[in-house]
């Protein structure tokens, strides 16, 4: 009986796990065999970048922006992409440890971090949980990110990005086509929080996450050719200690050419930090930011709310 | 009810729960590692996840089920589950931009003729669905009746998916050749 030539494809390969992952898995197991409440899928493995933790937490930097009258053709249909790229809209823990530091118990922060994420029921009739997004998409946008030239200096912004992402997922899909990604960081120290939202804030990270974004695009909907820039759009009301904002506009190519809109959004609350992604022209909707504001007034008070008894 | 529990839980000692896992650690990755084509974070998630379903395993007090076919069988559902969602994802963002990816009539001849890490990468390009009948047929080595058990589809559609998948790796090593 012959061999077929994918079986031998698949015999030859023969991939080694990195030694720190086989004994930081090993001792995460075991300490999870011994604290009955935790388990290691609840946890980031590998999240721990080192991260020498900035001296100074910034201050809210306030944006204020008008919007433009940018062309759209239709609705939110292409929200997709923000799925793909947003792959996260996850609850990601990041313990982020310096070199100076020991090591930060975050075990209670993964429940905290479920509990803040956004809920259907929250939102009001018509949205729908998606569930699961694939894990597959993190790892995809790890690659995607550090891929990108643009996103040399922004590093930081991609920590929460190196964490694994096992755990609640909250993509929510409304009726009408509509989509709110949320993703939830939550960070040892504001200090650390407030490094990532550094490289968020800097006037450069908008193109490293276009390219990002048109790069996951492109994966995704293969055919289309995906060129995102940014539009100018009303910035949220001031939510958390600091947020970021910008509209991305993404045009695609070819006989399905259309024009997407995509309102991006960071806020961090503390030490926390709250992604969101939204489709503001669903439908022609005339109150763009109705969702968005209602998604962030309802995340924020439950990460306060599950901050405060967790 | 608690003590039970507890009871359950002692049943496997950290001795002997790191024995097994030495044991069973180094296989589990590789396959999983083949299974996603070497996507090492990948593979480190799907291996995590693997794990902890011991962890839950053993304080379900079902120690005795940790055998090393038990585990595998829980790695090869983990993979199988990861490709069920990203394959939900992807038709849910195919529809939403529309445009689907066709499927040719191809053959797979040309497999022999390329250099298998080529393979190795035109295999990640695959849809989920396709690479993950590609795994069970090549990688777990499973009839298409237990592939069509596994996946949830009957064994016609199992062919069916089997063969678009092999159709579609073959159209993407024709036009690399190309």
């Amino acid at each position: 009986m012959t061999r077929h030539p994918l079986q031998a494809v698949f015999e030859d390969l023969d991939y080694q796990p990195a030694p720190s992952f086989r004994e930081g898995l090993r001792a995460q197991l075991l300490a999870d065999l011994a604290a009955p409440d935790v388990t290691s899928s609840d946890q980031q493995l590998g999240a721990s970048d080192d991260v020498d933790e900035p001296q100074e937490i910034t201050v809210l930097k306030k944006v204020n922006r008008s919007r433009s009258g940018a062309p759209r053709t239709r609705a939110l249909v292409g929200i997709a992409a923000a799925v793909i790229v947003a792959a996260g809209v996850t609850a990601v823990i990041v313990n982020h440890r310096s070199s100076t530091t020991a090591p930060v118990d975050n075990s209670a922060d993964f429940a905290i971090a479920r509990a803040a994420l956004i809920s259907v029921d929250q939102l009001g009739p018509g949205w729908t949980p998606e569930l699961p997004v694939d894990p597959l998409s993190w790892a995809e946008f790890r690659e995607l990110f550090a891929a990108q030239p643009q996103c040399a200096e922004y590093t930081a912004a991609a920590h929460s990005l190196k964490a694994t992402a096992a755990g609640a997922i909250t993509s929510l899909i409304n009726v009408q086509s509509q989509v709110i990604g949320e993703e939830l960081t939550i960070y040892s120290s504001k200090d650390a929080a407030s490094h990532v939202m550094d490289s968020i804030a800097a006037p450069g990270f908008p193109d490293c996450y276009f390219a990002t974004w048109d790069a996951a695009s492109r994966i995704g909907f293969p055919g289309t050719e995906p060129s995102t820039s940014g539009f100018n759009i009303a910035p949220p009301a001031a939510h958390g200690d600091r947020q970021v904002d910008f509209g991305m506009e993404t045009l695609t190519s070819g006989a399905g050419s259309s024009t997407r809109l995509f309102h991006s959004v960071w806020i961090q609350v503390d030490r926390a930090i709250i992604s969101m992604t939204v489709s503001p022209d669903g439908l022609g909707s005339d109150n763009p930011a109705g969702n968005l504001e209602k998604s962030i007034a309802t995340s924020i008070a439950l990460l306060n709310q599950a901050m405060s008894t967790g | 009810m608690e003590a039970a529990a507890n009871a359950h839980r002692q049943a496997v000692s950290p001795d002997a729960f790191a024995a097994f896992y030495d044991k069973t650690f180094a296989e589990v990755y590789r396959y999983l590692s083949a299974a996603v084509f070497g996507d090492r974070a990948l593979a480190e998630d799907l291996t995590q996840e693997t794990f902890a379903s011991v962890v839950t395993a053993v304080r379900d007090g079902r120690a005795g089920s940790l055998t090393m076919p038990w585990l595998m069988g829980v790695a090869r559902h983990k993979l199988i589950d990861h490709f069920r969602s990203t394959s939900r994802e992807q038709r849910r963002l195919a529809l939403a931009w529309s445009g689907g990816i066709g499927h040719e009539d191809d053959r797979l001849d040309e497999l022999e003729d390329v250099d298998p890490a080529r393979v190795v990468a035109l295999l990640r390009d695959l849809s989920p669905s396709h690479r993950l009948v590609l795994v069970l047929k090549y990688l777990d080595d499973l009839s298409v009746d237990q592939i069509a058990t596994e996946i949830g589809r009957s064994v016609h559609a199992t062919e069916s998916l089997l063969a678009r998948a092999r159709l579609a790796l073959a159209r993407s090593i024709r036009e690399t050749q190309s």
